[in-house]
C-alpha cells in the first residue's frame, strides 16, 4: 500500500522545479471516490500492483493481454479522428500565430471571428459538431472576443472589467480569459473527449473504435508518452497525460494506465463476447485516466500560478495564460453524459465559482485580488484532490511536468 | 584537523548487517548502488553525527527566532526606535537557518521525502516570497485572523517575509496599478505611520509563527522528543536502508548545487536561464537587508559541517571520513581545495552588497559560480560515485 505522504503547503511550490526524491517502493495506485460513476481503478481491475497494470495486464476471461498496441490500420480506422485533429490545429495555428507576432513586437496578422468560425465548422465531421452544446456556445462568443481584443491594443485588468486586448503576447477578453488557452484546452474535452464517448456509444465497440479512441486522445499506438517526441508525440489530452506521467513503469501514471486499458480494450474485443466485461471495464477505465489527467493538469495550472504569485514581481500576462488553461480543462467537461465521468457538473460549478470562472468571469481578479485568488486557488486545489481521491504523492507529483 | 574516531564495535557492525539484510528483502530499490565497503569504520556514528549536528542547528535556530519574537514585539511598542534591534536579530537568526538550509533531511527535507515534515517552507518561504501578497495582507490585516497561519500561503510568512517587513519602511508597494490596494486607494489611504504599525503588527504575528515551527523542529531532533536521528541510525522505518539514509543526507548537500549555484548566483547573474535581461537584481536572495553574501557564506558552513564534522574546525564525524574509510582521501582534498576556490571568489566580491557586485564586477561574481559548479561537479562525480550514492532526482537535466 502506498505510504501516506504529506500533502504539501502552499509554501512548498517553492520546489515546483525539483523533483521529490521519493524512496523506492510508494505505489501510486488512484483510488477513485465511491459514488465516482467510474469503476475501479485499471490496476485494481489486472492485478495488484501498478507494474502489473502496465506490463502485464491481467483478463478475467482468459486471454494473454499484449504489452504493446498493435494495428496496422491505425490510420484509416482512425481517419475522423486525426481529421478532426488536424481542423483542431488549422483552428488554433493563427491564434498562435498572433501570439508568435506579438512575442516579436510585430505586428500581428489579423483574424477576425469570421475567419474562425469557418474554421470551426470546416470539413466532417467538424469542431463544431462534435462539441457539446455548452462548450460550443463559450466558444462562439469567444471567437468574438478574440476578434475584438485583438483590435484593442493593450489589455489591462481592471476590476469592473472594461476591454480585452493583448496581455504580453495573449489575446485576453474584458474578463481576463486568455482566449486561445480557454478555447483551446476546452475543446480537448468537450470536442475530442465528446467525440470518443460517441465513438464508443456508436455501437458495439470494435477494434477500429479503440483506434479511434487512441488519436482522439492524442496519442499514437507508439505511445511515445512524450510531448516532444521526434516522431509520433502526443499531442492535446495524451500531451497533458504525458506530463504527469513520471514514465516511471513500477509507478505508472494516467498515461501508462489509459495505455494500458487502450491496450486491454483492444484484446478484449478482439477476443470475443466472452470478454465484453473486461472491454467494458477498460473502456470505463481509459476515460477515467482522461479526465484524472485532466484535472491533474488543473492542479498543475492552479500550483503554477500561485507559484507565479508569490514572487517579487509576478508575470501577470503569464498568471492570466495559466489560468485561461485552467478554465478550459475545467469548463470543458460540462455537459458531458454524466455516467460517463467522474465530476458531476455541480462539481464543475463550484470549482468554477471559486475561481473566478463561473459568469461573469472574474479572470482578472487574479491580478486585482491577486491575495484572495491565490487563497481560492489552493482551496480549489484541495476541492480536486477530495473529488478525485488523489494521494498526496499523486498531489505532488502532479504540479511537474514530466 | 582534530577528529574524534568512533570506537571500533564489532557488535554494531553486525547488527547493522542484520538490518541491511533484513531492509534489503523489504525494499526492491535501494537508492545508489551497494554500499562501498568501508572496513571498520563505524558509519552508525557517522550518521548519528549528522543527527546531532541537525539537532544542534535546530536548537540555536529555534533560540534565535526566540529573541527575534522579543525583538519583534518591541516594535509595536517602542516603534522605530527598536527596528535595529530586531534587524539584528532577524541577522542572527538567519545566520543559523542558512546553515540549516543544508540539512534538507528528515523534518525539514522536501515534501513527500522520507521523514518529511513539512517544516521547511514554514520557516523560510524563499524564494517564495510575495512581495504585492505582503503588501494586500497589510492592508486586509490579514495577518489578524486567528487562522492566518494555517491558511495564509507561506509566501506571506516565513522567514523571508520578515526580511520585507523588518528591512523596507518605504511607501511604495510591490503591486500592479490595477491591483484593488492601488485602484482603489486602500494603500495610500493607510499613510506611513499607519503602515509602519501593520508592518509591526504583522511582523509579530509571522515571527510568532515561526518560531512555533522552529520549535517544532528542535522538537523532532531531540533525543528525548521526536528523536529523528534515531531514524538515521537504525534504518527501516524511515530510510529502507542505511545507505538510503547517507543518500538523503547527501542530496541535502546539493543546496550548494541547485540553490546556491543555481537560483542564488546563477539566476541574478543571467548564466542560468531566469533572468530575461542580466543582471536580474531583484532576484537576489536578499533584496531589503542585502544579505545575500552572507547567506551564501552560512550556506557554506552548513555544507562543511556535513562534510568535516560540526564541531568547531571541522571537528567530529562527517563525509570525509567515510571517504577516507573507502580510499577516497584524494577526494576529500579535491572538495576542500574546491571550496577554498569558492570562498576565495565569494571573499572577493568586495561590493557592500550582492546587487552591486552583479552590476560592478559580473567577472567576479561569474568566478564564484564557476567555482561553485567545479565543486558541484566533484560532488557529482567523484562523491556520488565512491559512497554509491544517487544524485538528487531535482538535479535531473541539470548538464553540469
Amino acid at each position: 500500500m502506498s505510504r501516506p505522504l504529506r500533502f504539501l503547503t502552499v509554501g512548498s511550490l517553492a520546489l515546483v522545479p525539483m523533483v521529490l526524491a521519493l524512496a523506492c517502493g510508494d505505489d501510486t495506485q488512484v483510488t477513485l471516490p465511491k459514488d465516482g460513476g467510474a469503476d475501479a481503478t485499471l490496476s485494481a481491475e489486472t492485478g495488484p500492483t501498478p507494474d502489473a497494470a502496465v506490463d502485464a495486464p491481467a483478463s478475467t476471461c482468459g486471454i494473454v493481454i499484449p504489452t504493446t498496441y498493435d494495428s496496422p490500420q491505425y490510420d484509416q480506422n482512425a481517419a475522423d479522428e486525426l481529421a478532426l485533429r488536424a481542423r483542431f490545429d488549422a483552428l488554433t495555428q493563427p491564434m498562435k500565430d498572433i501570439e508568435s507576432a506579438l512575442a516579436d513586437a510585430g505586428a500581428p496578422p489579423a483574424l477576425t471571428a469570421a475567419q474562425l468560425r469557418a474554421l470551426d465548422i470546416a470539413g466532417t465531421p467538424n469542431l463544431k459538431g462534435v462539441t457539446t452544446a455548452s462548450y460550443q456556445a463559450k466558444v462562439d462568443a469567444w471567437f468574438d472576443d478574440y476578434e475584438a481584443g485583438l483590435g484593442a491594443g493593450a489589455y489591462t485588468p481592471a476590476d469592473p472589467p472594461t476591454t480585452g486586448g493583448s496581455y504580453g503576447k495573449y489575446i485576453m477578453n474584458a474578463r481576463g480569459v486568455d482566449l486561445r488557452q480557454a478555447i483551446e484546452k476546452g475543446l480537448y474535452v468537450a470536442a475530442f473527449y465528446n467525440h470518443a464517448l460517441a465513438a464508443v456509444a456508436a455501437g458495439a465497440p470494435t477494434e477500429a473504435t479503440v483506434d479511434k479512441l487512441v488519436a482522439a486522445w492524442g496519442a499514437h499506438p507508439s505511445f511515445q508518452n512524450n510531448q516532444n517526441a521526434t516522431q509520433n508525440k502526443d499531442v492535446n489530452s495524451a500531451g497533458y497525460a504525458a506530463r504527469r506521467d513520471s514514465k516511471d513503469p513500477l509507478k505508472p501514471g494516467p498515461y501508462q494506465r489509459g495505455k494500458a486499458a487502450l491496450i486491454k480494450a483492444k484484446a478484449s474485443i478482439a477476443a470475443g463476447a466472452k470478454c465484453n466485461a473486461d472491454r467494458d471495464a477498460a473502456l470505463k477505465a481509459f476515460f477515467a485516466e482522461w479526465e484524472k489527467a485532466t484535472y491533474a493538469t488543473v492542479v498543475f495550472y492552479y500550483a503554477d500560478i500561485v507559484a507565479k504569485l508569490s514572487v517579487g514581481s509576478p508575470d501577470y500576462p503569464g498568471i492570466l495564460h495559466s489560468w485561461g488553461e485552467s478554465l478550459g480543462f475545467v469548463a470543458g467537461f460540462k455537459g458531458l453524459p454524466q455516467d460517463k465521468r467522474i465530476i458531476t457538473d455541480a462539481q464543475i460549478d463550484a470549482l468554477l465559482a471559486k475561481t473566478y470562472g463561473a459568469d461573469p468571469i472574474q479572470g482578472y481578479k487574479l491580478v486585482t485580488a491577486s491575495i484572495e485568488a491565490a487563497g481560492k486557488l489552493t482551496s480549489a486545489t484541495a476541492d480536486i484532490k477530495a473529488i478525485y481521491g488523489f494521494s498526496d504523492a499523486e498531489m505532488e507529483s502532479f504540479k511537474k511536468n514530466f | 584537523m582534530p577528529k574524534r574516531r568512533p570506537l571500533r564495535s564489532f557488535l554494531t557492525v553486525g547488527a547493522l548487517l542484520v538490518v541491511a539484510w533484513s531492509c534489503r528483502e523489504k525494499t526492491s530499490s535501494p537508492p545508489g548502488g551497494p554500499a562501498p565497503d568501508a572496513g571498520s569504520f563505524d558509519k552508525t556514528q557517522l550518521l548519528a553525527a549528522f543527527g546531532q549536528c541537525a539537532e544542534g542547528n535546530a536548537r540555536e535556530l529555534h533560540a534565535r527566532t526566540g529573541e527575534l519574537a522579543a525583538a519583534v514585539g518591541r516594535l509595536e511598542t517602542e516603534g522605530d526606535a527598536a527596528r535595529p534591534a530586531a534587524q539584528d536579530a532577524w541577522k542572527r537568526a538567519m545566520d543559523v537557518w542558512e546553515r540549516a538550509e543544508v540539512f534538507q533531511f528528515g523534518p525539514t527535507a522536501p515534501t513527500g521525502a522520507p521523514g518529511s515534515q513539512d517544516l521547511r517552507d514554514p520557516i523560510y518561504g524563499w524564494p517564495l516570497v510575495g512581495r504585492c501578497l505582503i503588501d494586500q495582507t497589510l492592508v486586509a490585516k490579514l495577518y489578524e485572523s486567528s487562522d492566518f497561519a494555517k491558511t495564509s500561503l507561506v509566501s506571506t510568512r516565513t522567514l523571508a517575509t520578515l526580511e520585507y517587513l523588518l528591512f523596507y519602511d518605504g511607501d511604495a508597494n510591490g503591486c500592479p496599478a490595477e491591483n484593488a490596494i492601488n485602484a482603489q486607494g486602500t494603500w495610500a489611504a493607510l499613510g506611513s505611520a499607519e503602515r509602519a504599525k501593520r508592518r509591526a503588527a504583522y511582523a509579530k504575528a509571522v515571527v510568532a509563527d515561526v518560531t512555533a515551527r522552529t520549535s517544532t523542529l528542535a522538537d523532532a531532533w531531540d533525543p528525548a522528543k521526536g528523536n529523528f536521528g534515531r531514524e538515521l541510525t537504525n534504518p527501516g522505518k524511515v530510510y529502507p536502508t542505511q545507505q538510503a539514509a547517507f543518500n538523503a543526507v547527501s542530496d541535502a548537500m546539493f543546496y550548494l548545487d541547485d540553490q546556491v549555484k543555481n537560483t542564488k548566483v546563477g539566476i541574478p547573474a543571467g548564466l542560468v536561464a531566469g533572468c530575461a535581461a542580466a543582471p536580474c537584481v531583484d532576484m537576489v536572495e536578499s533584496p531589503w537587508a542585502k544579505r545575500s553574501k552572507d547567506h551564501i557564506r552560512a550556506n557554506i558552513v552548513g555544507y562543511e559541517q556535513l562534510l568535516h564534522g560540526c564541531g568547531a574546525g571541522g571537528a567530529g564525524l562527517g563525509f570525509d571520513d567515510l571517504l577516507t574509510a573507502v580510499g577516497g582521501a584524494a577526494v576529500v582534498t579535491k572538495l576542500d581545495a574546491a571550496t577554498r576556490d569558492v570562498k576565495v571568489a565569494l571573499d572577493e566580491l568586495k561590493e557592500p552588497s550582492l546587487e552591486d557586485d552583479l552590476r560592478k564586477n559580473p567577472a567576479g561574481v561569474k568566478k564564484l559560480f564557476d567555482a561553485l559548479r567545479a565543486s558541484s561537479t566533484l560532488m557529482k562525480s567523484d562523491f556520488a560515485t565512491l559512497l554509491a550514492f544517487d544524485l538528487p532526482k531535482r538535479l535531473e537535466g541539470d548538464n553540469d
